[in-house]
């Protein structure tokens, strides 16, 4: 934290390199967020650079009182908000070619489970692609290392127990979905 | 077949390892005999599966991003210090204005309320703002004989039960006797029947004939008055005394009128065909 306030205040008196770094900490964790949320690889590369150049532009209005990470999470957020309002998201046939391979290699670990099979895994992929907005955004976000409920309140802008309660429906959505597809092997 | 009491925040609980050992493995034993629960718990654990894994991507966007940035944006820029310094206080600022903003529109909201009158719900306080208005205009017939009437204007007798509207007058010259005040009272009080929308009650015109003081006690007085009046229409609803006469004419109408006095305000309290007291 104090790495980041450190760089923040000298990207703020005009030192440029600290504001790469600040790029350089973050490029990684904003990648992987907004490719889950847009599952196109085109589309993360275009939003990334987006969320990036938003920061720079809007870094004199950073509070220091809030979590630096929380802030530029809020921002990718209403870029990819903003983002959708103009195109539509990718559609359930393109999810398959869009998944980037390391996303496929641990099958091999569970012979024994017949569902855990690559075929299911696109279908839950497909099933996440689909989920509304406001699901997907708390269940993505849940899953980064580094925010709480808490910071993902904050990012959305709802209480912590709307969180929890959106988390919990997008679980039973992607269940009940999941299900749905699989009518024929149910007993 | 047998209902399943595990939920999906259960098997979500199992899948995050936030069960006790006990639970842990009854889930367990239960996933292996319960298909839909297996079910779902494969959904879960592939959605898990794919939310934590890490996606590797070795570009490096500042490249591309200082392309579209002006790089000595911040640089000696008091500006940006300046509103940087604010944005850091916002949120001590928001507190305060959080409190001061809604109670400054609710004296905004009161005062425009309040300086336009929609605040004033007496009638009594509405014919003393008639009174002010009248008394800023050039003086009346009424005012060059030593009066100054009190009579509401058109839109108030719309607006207000006509019977409601007490009449009242200011003296400024005390030698006039109370036959007079009581008899320009009485003709403010006719007046009204000229305006009103009320067509049962509206006359053409009126005549008063007599005037009689029966009680004079200081502050309150009583006179009879004897008066003709001309309806305006047949329908005319003839109540109390009178009776028809030449032209649409009712004559002999009568009524005792009891006046209050403060100051030098005389108004009517009560009016009836029969002593008030």
């Amino acid at each position: 934290m104090n790495q980041e306030k450190f760089l923040i205040e000298r990207a703020l008196d005009g030192d440029i390199k600290c504001f790469e770094n600040i790029v350089n900490l973050y490029q990684h964790r904003l990648y992987c967020f907004i490719f889950k949320m847009t599952l196109s690889k085109e589309d993360t590369d275009d939003l990334v650079q987006e969320t990036f150049i938003k920061v720079f532009i809007n870094l004199y209005k950073y509070n220091f009182k809030w979590k630096f990470s929380s802030w530029i999470y809020k921002i990718a957020v209403n870029t990819i908000k903003n983002y959708w309002k103009k195109r539509k998201r990718i559609s359930s046939n393109e999810v398959y070619n869009s998944i980037p391979s390391e996303l496929y290699c641990d099958f091999k670990n569970n012979p024994e489970n017949k569902y855990q099979t690559k075929e299911n895994y696109i279908e839950i992929l497909k099933i996440i692609n689909q989920l509304h907005y406001k699901y997907k955004v708390v269940v993505v976000l849940r899953y980064l290392n580094d925010l709480s409920i808490k910071d993902i309140a904050t990012i959305i802008g709802v209480s912590p127990e709307t969180v929890r309660t959106r988390i919990h429906r997008a679980r039973e959505r992607i269940c009940i979905e999941f299900k749905k597809d699989l009518k024929e092997d149910i007993i | 077949m047998k209902k399943c009491s595990y939920t999906i925040e259960d098997i979500s609980n199992y899948i995050e390892n936030s069960m006790s050992d006990e639970k842990n493995a009854d889930m367990e034993n239960h996933l292996k005999e319960c298909s839909i629960c297996k079910r779902n718990y494969s959904a879960l654990k592939l959605t898990d599966h794919f939310l934590c894994k890490e996606i590797k991507n070795n570009k490096n966007y500042y490249n591309d991003v200082s392309n579209y940035i002006n790089g000595s944006r911040y640089m000696n820029s008091l500006k940006y210090k300046i509103s940087s310094k604010l944005y850091r206080t916002v949120p001590k600022v928001n507190v305060f204005a959080s409190v001061a903003v809604p109670l400054l529109l609710i004296g905004l909201v009161l005062f425009f309320l309040k300086s336009n009158n929609f605040i004033n719900k007496n009638n009594y306080i509405s014919i003393r703002e008639v009174d002010k208005i009248q008394a800023t205009q050039p003086p009346t017939d009424n005012q060059k004989q030593n009066y100054t009437t009190t009579a509401p204007v058109k839109k108030d007798l719309k607006k207000r039960n006509i019977k409601k509207l007490k009449s009242y007058i200011t003296i400024t010259d005390k030698n006039i006797t109370l036959e007079n005040i009581s008899k320009k009272l009485f003709e403010i009080y006719l007046d009204r029947f000229k305006e009103t929308d009320i067509e049962p009650e509206r006359i053409k015109d009126y005549k008063i004939e007599y005037v009689d003081i029966t009680k004079n006690e200081g502050s309150k007085f009583e006179f009879y008055v004897t008066y003709s009046i001309l309806p305006e229409t047949d329908n005319y609803i003839l109540a109390g005394n009178g009776v028809r006469g030449k032209n649409g004419w009712i004559v002999e109408m009568g009524c005792f009128v009891v006046v209050s006095k403060n100051n030098n305000t005389y108004s009517i309290e009560n009016i009836g065909t029969s002593p008030y007291y």
